[in-house]
């Protein structure tokens, strides 16, 4: 009964009865010669207003207020034991999933235009797709995955107003104020602050009966800055903070004082000793060092949905860059030791911009006990699934247009006997004894490597990717007696999930940040929020040395001389 | 000169921007005057811009574009005039050459901000220059000397002229661009069309070590009417109607809108459904914007000065002046001084180049016989000045470019008459038909040595005149291709029907605007070739607006 009047409430909306009219036009009369009509056929639009302001040095440098509609189709051919999707795309050859961004406004018609265009192309693609995916599973000697194609759960109805634009106004006295910090660092060679807000709504409509209406909002403040040394070794570090309302941003002169000790912590760091000397032994990732650890190596390996299937080899097809393999393992399979969880939970706090009702296939988003004492038990899945979780359990996440991948909303990674720093200390001191050290490494942070491209793009937008991890910003060497040694210019070898076996403990101290996560980087970025405790490894091997830049400017910088 | 300059600097150090930039200089080029491998030169580039979009499909707007940005680019020389940093260095990687050092200013007047950004990007330009420099220096020791020894960096006056600040004036035309997009639709076949105006306000300042201080504006409107449509064959077809104007008011009224977007939206239909040309090779006739594309392809690139030095470029006019070229009643000048032709306004107007240079007429043809080249600062053999054609997108480095290119005649034929003489051509030459290419929507040209030294016009569409009086014919699909002396040694003649094309030209330092202005142009034997068509199916439903609903 619920559900009834959801629905009906949804299909009030004339974007909505636009977009399920061409639906059911497609499913209906879509047809091309033997290829058959598509099995199935999903819309989704996004209705957001993008708010950018940019500042440097306590002066604005761009600033843009875009309402933006981007229609996303997705069409299946095939049947959900063998479709067109999730096929390893060549330049030529999508998988039928298409966007184009759409005209504002309420009329129905204009949308269902845009709809009519899109699906149309998406639906010879899909057959295009199929057909190659045929192919070369004739071709393969194990004839391909065993794996389903499309796993969706029970239909879901609901609706939600749109969230309302944030105005420039309220930007610029966040951006000014903390790119005025770098007036006092002449140290640091460049600076930026990004803000922008995106909100709206988002409307999902598809042939299984979805009818989604769900809110879109995301704050965020990223404050990104980057140092170099006299050796040619640079830095780059951020704060960031990712909100779902200004109004829960912390009040100004905190945000201010960690931009301060940002820039404190470059300067440190651009005066600290280089190491000298490669390092295998214990190490501790604190606080955000570890929530970046957990980005990096935790999350990707409990990604369900594959990668897209390859042709074999010996196959001529030139194949799209940047669908990785994943790393993705099976259910069952130990990650970490025993004593580890880690668990998902979307709806955990519903202030947070990771925290969904419905993932973006408009599947209910449901709590996930991930890893129980070290054991992987699920996969973050999506409608394209796993082969041992083969339906979604809601947390299909992506942009309009992109085949959604399972992806994290607010995850935690928790041990069962938490210790104290004191007890922590002393066990990475008595770790360290077995490799005749007498100190431990400690790494505090990490550089957000995103950042340090220095693109807007990859900085606001394209979030981090599974990958290696990026060299340690705070690396100090801690005794015996707990004094603390900071050198820079380490770097991490062949850490992976492999190394998560290595975990000694945890500690009693957990650390939160909302970060974007962008997976294989195929579906675009997302907000997720992260909570993992400081962790230590047994072993971990790192090399010393900078990285080899370019020297220093020749002249100073002119804040040297206006102080 | 020295009066001038010194009245004007009293404005210009209200320009809080201007400052900045004349202070990182003078603090950069101290720093630097003792040393060696210092910068020579240093200029510094800066381009405020606010870009505003609007449009509308079927009736119902598009999102807003409104951006505003301050951007700046860094030159910097090392070595001497004679030789210096940015010259050719041969059998180098063509990719990043003549790329500049760029950044995001603030919007305000910060001179800390200022200064600072552009001293981290100046930091960089010099390093690149320096060694560059180290490369140029051994290229000329290890390879053989080159055929021209002129210098790199032309001497020229500096220039001191603030302007008055440009200012974006926003009218209300989202209303008007609803109702030319429910027109451009009106039509089955037409499966995507669009109504838009773009408007860009930007503010040049170029500030450089030789004394220069430039803030010169520059408005541009463009309101554009946009059709798509997909024939049986696969080919899709895109039709644009447009006009480019320097301020709002010029814009054409919206009767005369309604009247264009009826037309092409008629005509969209009409082209879809016409059949693809073939092969040809005969006499045709260029229309005037299509004659004025093929001027700027077939010559205008050609008689770029910078490509008579490169060993590796055709340099097709190099040795051509004094020569007859074209028939003795054509002129071809480039002028961006001219703001309008017979009503229309020019694209490729200004009042300095990218190098500061103030703009100026280059005769290029003056009764048929070359004459001379378009010039930037880097002199070439023979031209060892800029004429003000030097010219660049924001990080790049500035090469000489067409501005305003103009074709005339001092026998202009009436059209009805040309007509009659493709006719008598084309059955002088035994063919069945001639060909008038109607509109184009660009071209494109190889210079260099390694590759046909061709050209190719891009028609939108032609019309086949028959000898024997059938009425004319529309086709499509079709390109126009040839090579520059032969084609050029063709024009039999121009019209009296002078056409403005209007557009953005991109080479190697980037896109730029510019305009071509020819008469009509009969050419006595030309190519024709089909051009490249898509593979994809029409959509298979109709669309919603046509009896789609459901």
């Amino acid at each position: 009964m619920i559900a009834l009047l959801a629905l009906g409430v949804a299909q009030a909306d004339p974007l909505v009865d636009a977009l399920a009219d061409e639906l059911e036009r497609s499913m209906g009369e879509l047809e091309l010669g033997e290829s058959g009509a598509p099995y199935f056929v999903g819309y989704d639009l996004m209705d957001i207003t993008y708010t950018d302001m940019d500042a440097v040095l306590g002066s604005v440098v761009q600033r843009s207020l875009v309402p933006k509609r981007k229609l996303g189709v997705s069409v299946r051919v095939g049947s959900a034991l063998l479709d067109s999707a999730n096929f390893q795309m060549t330049w030529r050859a999508q998988d039928g999933h298409r966007s184009r961004n759409t005209v504002l406004g309420d009329d129905g018609l204009s949308l269902r235009h845009t709809a009519w265009f899109e699906t149309d192309a998406a639906y010879k693609d899909a057959i295009e797709n199929l057909s190659r995916r045929v192919a070369a599973r004739a071709r393969s000697a194990t004839g391909g995955e065993e794996a389903p194609c499309f796993g969706p759960g029970p239909v879901q109805t609901s609706t939600s107003e749109a969230v309302s634009p944030v105005p420039f106004g309220d930007l610029e006295p966040i951006a000014v104020p903390l790119s005025a910090v770098f007036l006092d660092y002449p140290e640091i060679e460049w600076s930026r602050v990004y803000t922008g807000a995106e909100n709206g709504r988002r409307i999902l409509v598809d042939s299984l009966g979805t009818r989604v209406i769900k809110p879109e909002v995301e704050v965020n403040v990223k404050v990104v800055a980057r140092v170099r040394a006299l050796d040619g070794s640079h830095a780059t570090d951020q704060v960031s903070w990712s909100v779902s309302d200004l109004k829960t941003l912390p009040p100004l002169e905190e945000m201010v004082a960690e931009t301060t000790r940002m820039a404190e912590r470059l300067k440190a760091w651009k005066m600290s000793e280089i190491a000298d000397e490669d390092y295998v032994g214990p190490v501790i990732f604190e606080g955000e060092a570890a929530v970046e650890l957990t980005r990096k190596v935790i999350v990707p390996a409990l990604v369900g949905t594959p990668p897209p299937e390859k042709p074999p080899s010996g196959s001529r097809t030139f194949l799209l860059p940047g669908n990785n393999n994943g790393t993705t393992m099976r259910v069952k399979r130990r990650l970490m030791p025993a004593g580890f969880h880690v668990r998902d939970d979307p709806g955990a706090d519903p202030t947070l911009p990771s925290s969904f009702r419905f993932d973006d296939e408009g599947e209910a988003a449901k709590k996930l006990d991930l890893v129980v004492d070290g054991v992987i038990r699920t996969h973050y899945t999506s409608r394209t699934p796993s082969k041992e979780v083969t339906v979604s359990n809601g947390h299909g996440r992506g942009n309009p247009g992109k085949l959604k991948r399972g992806a994290p909303s607010i995850t935690t990674v928790e041990v069962d006997r938490g210790l104290s720093s004191k007890k922590l200390h002393r066990l990475a001191i008595a770790q360290a004894a077995a490799y005749e050290l007498d100190h431990y490494l400690v790494v505090r942070r990490l550089e957000d490597s995103a950042a340090a491209g220095a693109s807007r793009l990859l900085i606001q937008v394209g979030g981090e990717k599974a990958g290696p991890l990026a060299q340690p910003i705070v690396a100090v060497k801690v005794f015996a007696d707990g004094h603390e040694e900071a050198f820079r210019g380490y770097g991490f070898v062949g850490v992976d999930n492999r190394s998560l076996r290595d975990l000694v403990a945890g500690g009693s101290r957990s650390t939160t940040r909302t970060v974007r996560y962008a997976g294989s980087g195929t579906t675009g970025s997302t907000p997720v929020t992260l909570t993992a405790p400081d962790l230590l490894f047994s072993e971990m091997e790192l090399t010393a040395g900078g990285d080899g830049g370019e020297k220093p400017p020749a002249l100073p910088s002119p804040l040297a001389s206006m102080q | 000169m020295l009066v001038f300059a010194l009245l004007c600097s009293a404005a210009l150090a209200e320009d809080p921007l201007l400052d900045a930039l004349q202070a990182e200089l003078d603090r950069t080029m101290r720093a630097y005057e003792r040393e060696e491998d210092g910068p020579y030169y240093l200029g510094y580039r800066v381009l405020e811009n606010r870009h505003v979009r609007i449009g509308s499909r079927y009736g119902q707007p598009e999102p807003l574009i409104d951006r505003t940005s301050r951007t700046l680019d860094v030159s910097a020389r090392v070595g001497t005039r004679e030789r210096d940093s940015t010259h050719e260095v041969r059998g180098e990687s063509f990719f990043g050459l003549g790329m500049h050092t760029g950044g995001s200013l603030p919007l305000d007047g910060n001179a800390a901000a200022i200064q600072t950004v552009v001293w981290a990007a100046t930091n960089k330009e010099i390093r690149d220059a320096q060694e560059r420099w180290a490369r140029v220096q051994t290229d000329q020791q290890v390879r053989v000397e080159e055929e021209d020894q002129s210098a790199d960096f032309s001497d020229e006056e500096p220039v001191v002229d603030p302007q008055d600040l440009a200012m974006l004036e926003l009218e209300a035309w989202q209303e008007t661009l609803a109702s030319l997009s429910t027109r451009l639709d009106k039509h089955s076949g037409i499966v995507w069309s669009r109504a838009s105006l773009t408007a860009d306000t930007d503010n040049h300042y170029l500030v450089t070590s030789e004394g220069t201080s430039l803030r010169h504006p520059r408005t541009w409107y463009r309101i554009a009417l946009t059709t798509q449509a997909r024939a049986e064959d696969g080919t899709a077809l895109n039709l644009y109607r447009w006009t480019d104007v320097r301020e709002a008011e010029r814009l054409p009224d919206r009767p005369t809108l309604e009247a264009w977007a009826d037309e092409l939206a008629d005509f969209t239909t009409a082209v879809v459904e016409a059949p693809a040309g073939e092969p040809y090779a005969g006499p045709l006739i260029l229309r005037g914007r299509a004659a004025g594309v093929f001027v700027h392809e077939v010559l205008g690139h050609r008689v770029e000065g910078h490509r008579q030095k490169g060993d590796d470029e055709g340099q097709t006019f190099k040795d051509k002046i004094g020569e007859q070229l074209l028939p003795p009643e054509i002129s071809i000048i480039d002028d961006p001084r001219l703001e309008t032709w017979e009503g229309f306004d020019l694209n490729g107007h200004y009042a300095y180049d990218q190098e500061g240079v103030p703009a100026q007429a280059a005769v290029l043809v003056e009764r048929g016989v070359f004459k001379g080249f378009l010039m930037s600062r880097e002199p070439i053999e023979g031209a060892s000045k800029s004429n003000g054609h030097g010219r660049a997108q924001r990080w790049r480095q500035p090469v000489a470019r067409m501005a305003n290119t103009v074709l005339s005649t001092t026998k202009p034929v009436p059209y009805d008459k040309l007509r009659a003489q493709l006719k008598a051509e084309a059955k002088a030459q035994g063919r069945e038909y001639g060909l008038i290419i109607d509109e184009i929507a660009g071209g494109f040209t190889l210079t260099g040595r390694m590759m046909p030294n061709a050209f190719n016009v891009r028609a939108t569409y032609a019309w086949r005149v028959f000898v024997d009086g059938r009425p004319d014919q529309l086709i499509r699909g079709v390109d126009l291709v040839g090579t520059p002396l032969v084609a050029l040694s063709q024009v039999v003649a121009a019209g009296d029907d002078p056409g403005v094309f209007n557009g953005f030209c991109g080479a190697e330092s980037g896109s730029v605007p510019n305009s071509a202005v020819s008469p009509s142009l009969l050419i006595r034997h030309l190519e024709v070739q089909k051009k490249e068509k898509g593979s994809s199916r029409p959509p298979l439903l109709p669309k919603p607006s046509v009896g789609g609903d459901t």
